[in-house]
């Protein structure tokens, strides 16, 4: 039944790709493409960030559905072939689908969305990290940034909040040992330059030891975590520059949990085209137990070569880590076009 | 997989080349189009280019009537600009569209809410950095725009109208003045028929009638 279940909403999905392939002629269809190297004290010379970033290709294709009486659906397709030099063979290759929603509007300032999605938790749904190497708390936190299922997003008074139920699975759709995932969170208004979020989060959630969608990746373990947490993020100009942080804590399993997050950004101003950031983003596993954290400082600088083209380097220096404390330069050049 | 990944490489060769930059959205359309227009029942969004509307004839039109180069950073010809049509039921009762704008510290968001007919009603920063940019977000500077067309912008020293509100910034407030205008000259192209083109070309029309008269004589 479960296999069924997962066949039925794979070729649903599958279905809706090939909508999108036969509506580009209609919507706004960008090419992108990620080539990502560099060199890491424990691996040396690596094709891949290890945290996310892998040379890639894909697409993006958006698109707005309206008739005279305004806009009535909107979607958005974002999907890459991927390889992952760590793996060998036919296991470094995969398909990736980031973004895979249609939102359906059910009045002015109200939406319900389905498909591929962040969860509603932290400043992921907010901020687009997709291409990035400045990632949210939510890989280490939820142990993904997007998953399959159903959305409502609204305004409350001057707030805007969302919820989300979805399967728990993250990238690919995968049904194991009763996962499912709910969450939501309620802000202050995003017309406003500075936001104050509050999220929570509650579910059974699979980890899967590949972050792509097709082939189906492989799980790290059968059994589902019993997840629940609490948030707070925050973003806001500070004099000259962008501050961004976000904060979680709750239970994997009965275990306490928690980290945050810290980043602020600079444009410099005789040369637009260049910005510096610098984050800062820690988790623990376990907060009683200091094995099971990591604290890593992460300065970019990014450089816009044109319209479509960007040079981002990035070092990675753990100060902890669960794993051998690793120094890891990253340059990542980075496509995104018509 | 190594097979449709080889053909997918080799299709983004041979069709990449146009190129498209980041616009200027709205970070949450629906409250600001319910705050703006508390009749409005939805809006329509259209992402639209000078590239795609005219290129490169209309964007030396459009340097033309802005008095000023475009910036290659914020303003290159394939940027998409958005912009969303007000409706109450059917009928357009206004449109709320931005731009991005080189300032001194960075990039601003200037939105701009007008009624059908290309007057202001509604002036805000969505993004600034600036020292001073609560002086520039403040309603004695923003409040200043409401009421004002491109006809102004066109046929008047519109900094006449519009004081600075900074002490150490001017470079900001001429940014903002040359965005909002730059906005308003879109407008009109993409959504209003050009009808404000009779005020940016009255003097040169005038100039040829003169010609005319001119020749008629000789």
């Amino acid at each position: 039944m479960v296999k069924t279940t997962e066949n039925i909403l794979l070729i649903a999905a599958a279905v809706i790709l090939a909508g999108v392939s036969y509506a580009a002629a209609e919507g706004d269809f960008y090419k992108e493409a990620l080539i990502t190297g560099g060199y890491s004290d424990n691996d040396q010379w690596i094709g891949s960030s290890g945290r996310g970033m892998r040379n890639a290709v894909g697409f993006e294709y958006f698109r707005k559905f309206s008739d005279e009486y305004g806009d009535y659906m909107t979607m958005d397709i974002q999907m890459r072939f991927a390889y992952e030099d760590r793996e060998s063979g036919d296991d470094a290759f995969g398909l990736e689908i980031h973004n895979a929603w249609l939102d359906f509007n059910t009045g002015l300032g109200s939406a319900l969305r389905v498909g591929h999605f962040s969860p509603a938790f932290g400043l992921e749904p907010l901020i687009d990290t997709h291409s990035s190497l400045l990632q949210t708390l939510a890989m280490k936190n939820i142990g993904f940034k997007k998953d399959w299922g159903l959305g409502y997003r609204g305004l409350l008074g001057d707030f805007d909040y969302q919820v989300a139920a979805q399967l728990g699975s993250g990238m690919s759709i995968m049904a194991e040992d009763d996962n499912y995932l709910l969450s939501g969170r309620i802000s202050t208004s995003q017309t406003r330059d500075k936001q104050l979020g509050l999220s929570v989060l509650y579910g059974r959630t699979l980890q899967a030891s590949e972050m792509w969608t097709i082939p189906k990746p492989r799980l790290m373990s059968n059994e589902s975590v019993l997840k629940k947490r609490v948030g707070i993020d925050y973003q806001s100009p500070l004099w000259l520059f962008d501050f961004k942080t976000e904060a979680a804590f709750g239970e994997d399993d009965g275990e306490t949990v928690g980290g945050a997050m810290a980043q602020i950004e600079y444009t410099l101003p005789q040369q637009q085209r260049t910005k510096l950031k610098m984050q800062t983003i820690y988790w623990s596993d376990s907060l009683e137990d200091k094995n099971l954290r990591d604290l890593t400082l992460l300065p970019v600088i990014e450089h816009q070569l044109s319209d479509t083209t960007t040079l981002r380097a990035g070092y990675y220096h753990d100060l902890h880590s669960r794993k051998d404390e690793d120094k890891m330069v990253v340059v990542q050049l980075y496509y995104y076009g018509k | 997989m190594k097979k449709a990944i080889t053909i997918f490489i080799i299709n983004l060769i041979v069709c990449g080349g146009l190129f498209a930059a980041v616009g200027c959205t709205l970070n949450d359309p629906d409250r600001d189009i319910r705050r703006l227009f508390p009749k409005a029942t939805n809006y329509k969004t259209e992402f639209i280019t000078i590239k795609e509307r005219g290129g490169e004839e209309l964007l030396k039109e459009t340097q033309k009537k802005l008095g000023d180069k475009f910036e290659p950073v914020y303003e290159s010809i394939d940027v998409p600009y958005a912009y969303y049509t007000v409706l109450h039921k059917k009928d357009i009762i206004g449109y709320v569209h931005g731009v991005n704008q080189k300032g001194r510290f960075g990039g601003m968001q200037l939105i701009l809410a007008t009624n059908s007919a290309g007057v202001i009603l509604d002036f805000y920063y969505q993004k600034i950095t600036s020292p001073e940019s609560k002086k520039f977000r403040g309603k004695d500077f923003t409040g200043l725009l409401k009421n004002l067309s491109l006809k102004e912008f066109y046929t008047t020293d519109i900094k006449e109208k519009i004081k600075d509100p900074s002490e150490k910034n001017s470079q900001d407030y001429h940014a903002t003045i040359r965005g909002i205008k730059k906005n308003l000259i879109l407008l009109d192209e993409f959504k209003l028929e050009n009808k404000y083109d009779k005020y940016f070309y009255k003097d040169e029309n005038k100039q040829n009638k003169e010609n005319d008269h001119e020749k008629d004589n000789d």
